[in-house]
């Protein structure tokens, strides 16, 4: 019976679906502190040379981190409600007095049987005090379940208030600290991957250029980066510059490119940091040679082609196999001039500008290129700004005029056109 | 008598004994005490006997409008008050009444004249009862 009476229950709270809303309300703050933790730091290193030695000095450091913590109060209110209880326990009140209502008034029924009907069983019809009483019982089974739901649905609304208290992360200040020597090897990383390896006693360790297998850039200990300070950054570009410049060996400048010449000259710049002058001599013959080449060509730079009488004996002796016109596939080809080098090209341009006496612009579409008029030329004309012409040339790599850098095509034959 | 513990079989036992007169009850507002034997004699009389007469009335047990009733009444006893069923017994007559409450189960329900003839035609003892002929 009590097993029955408590599914009876319940069925009856399934019929009364409780809402329940949680709600958080933030309250004073109690206190401010501050929690000190330490967390993962990095590696930074220094390095000097005293070339041909390079020296690292590499220090693994934590980091100390102080969280500024604000600490709330907190409530975590839990609503809960029934919106059907009220209709349940009306209703259940209503039908329940009701069924009171109608027994009490079966009893000023009479209890006769009612003799006009007798059932296919034999019996009379009921009395009107039982059919009254029989209704009062209907209207009592829906009374009470109703009852029984809107009661329960009310017992079980209410508000649980949980108070507690919260922290807020408000900043947090972090310093290196911990500061210890590093153990382990140093990498040297260049362009291409590693470059040379440095084992360190005490954090310290020193390696000769001549180990080095190109330039380096960065610098690792296992797989973490170390960082350098801006002094070492410049120390250890102007390091990788010296290599540069020991790897190439002692080629005589004349003997260059025009981009290689200026490649070496802004490394024996970038050396002479580390090397003071023990470059000098080299610097300043390589820096005159581009000089003179600024002013007469870079020699040589016809001696390979032959001698030619027109624009079309130029066109058949130098056949050139590129064409640098506005709209010209070619044209992108010019973003890689050093892969050019000696290539005849056949140009149709506009001039752009005359910058020194043998040196002019010669605008391409969207490009711009480097014009070297050879002193002893064979062509007559004077191509002043804007005109149009097309020309045969030979590629000789990037040249640096002033503060601009283009491609530079030495001029075989010119001519007015288009 | 014996003290003791009940087992839960006879705890729910228990519980449906005390439920039973709920039930009881609820079913009993639906119908009254058993009617006496001539109460249920009269009523197939009253309702056989009902205008317009039907024609298997007249025809197997003799009578007309105007004496159906009376006449009804004298030849089945019942209109004695301490008449009792013998033959045919009661639950044969009801289960041959049966057809009779079909429109209805008031006394002013006339029921249809073949729900009569039905009832003439399967049950011959209640014909032989009320004074007729096969």
């Amino acid at each position: 019976m009590k097993r029955a009476l408590l599914f009876f229950c319940a069925g009856l709270a399934a019929c009364a679906p409780i809402e329940k809303t949680v709600r958080t309300e933030r309250g004073p703050l109690l206190r401010s502190f501050t929690r000190p933790m330490v967390v993962e730091g990095g590696l930074r290193a220094e390095v000097q040379v005293a070339w041909p030695k390079l020296e690292v000095q590499v220090k693994a450091h934590d980091v100390c981190r102080e969280l500024s913590v604000d600490e709330y109060a907190e409530e975590r209110i839990t609503e809960r409600s029934a919106p059907a209880a009220g209709a349940a326990f009306s209703t259940g009140v209503a039908t329940t007095l009701a069924a009171a209502a109608l027994f009490g008034i079966s009893f000023l029924l009479s209890n006769s049987p009612d003799t006009t009907v007798i059932d296919t069983t034999g019996r009379f019809g009921p009395p009107p005090r039982t059919i009254m009483q029989g209704w009062s019982i209907v209207a009592l089974a829906i009374g009470l379940p109703a009852l029984a739901v809107g009661g329960i649905a009310f017992l079980r609304t209410g508000e649980d208030v949980e108070q507690m208290r919260v922290e807020q992360e408000t900043g947090q200040k972090d310093k290196e600290c911990n500061v210890r020597s590093a153990t382990g090897a140093v990498r040297f990383i260049g362009a291409r991957g590693e470059v040379a390896v440095a084992p360190l006693v005490d954090g310290a360790g020193s390696i000769d250029a001549s180990v080095f297998k190109g330039a380096p850039e960065d610098l690792m200990l296992a797989d973490k980066a170390i960082t350098l300070d801006e002094p070492g950054v410049l120390t250890l570009g102007a390091f990788a510059a010296c290599v540069q410049v020991e790897a190439e060996g002692a080629r005589a400048p004349e003997s260059l490119g025009d981009g290689a010449l200026l490649a070496r000259v802004d490394r024996m710049k970038n050396c002479r940091q580390v090397r003071g002058d023990a470059l000098a001599e080299p610097l300043a013959a390589a820096e005159a040679e581009v000089s003179r080449r600024r002013q007469t060509g870079t020699p040589g730079a016809f001696a390979p082609g032959p001698s030619v009488a027109s624009f079309e004996e130029a066109v058949s002796a130098y056949a050139p196999r590129l064409t640098f016109k506005a709209g010209s596939a070619d044209l992108a080809k010019l973003d890689a001039p050093d892969t050019l080098n000696g290539q005849a090209v056949f140009m149709q341009g506009v001039v752009s500008s005359g910058l020194a006496e043998n040196i002019g612009v010669l605008q391409l579409g969207a490009k711009e290129v480097f014009v070297f008029i050879p002193p002893k030329r064979s062509w007559s004309g004077d191509f002043g700004n804007g005109a149009r012409v097309e020309a045969v040339a030979v590629m000789a790599g990037w040249q640096t005029v002033g503060e601009k850098t283009l491609p530079l095509a030495r001029l075989v034959w010119m001519r007015t056109a288009f | 008598m014996t003290v003791g513990h009940l087992t839960d079989a006879e705890r729910a036992t228990v519980a449906r004994v005390r439920a039973l007169p709920v039930f009881v009850f609820v079913l009993l507002s639906c119908s009254g005490p058993e009617a006496p034997d001539v109460a249920v004699c009269r009523d197939i009389i009253t309702r056989v006997c009902l205008g317009p007469i039907c024609e298997p009335v007249t025809t197997k047990l003799g009578v007309d409008a105007t004496n159906c009733e009376a006449t009804l009444l004298m030849k089945s006893g019942c209109g004695n008050e301490s008449f009792a069923f013998t033959s045919p017994t009661r639950a044969e007559v009801l289960d041959c009444r049966v057809p009779l409450l079909r429109q209805g189960s008031s006394q002013k329900v006339k029921p249809s004249c073949a729900d009569v003839a039905e009832v003439f035609t399967d049950c011959p003892d209640l014909v032989r009862f009320l004074g007729g002929t096969r």
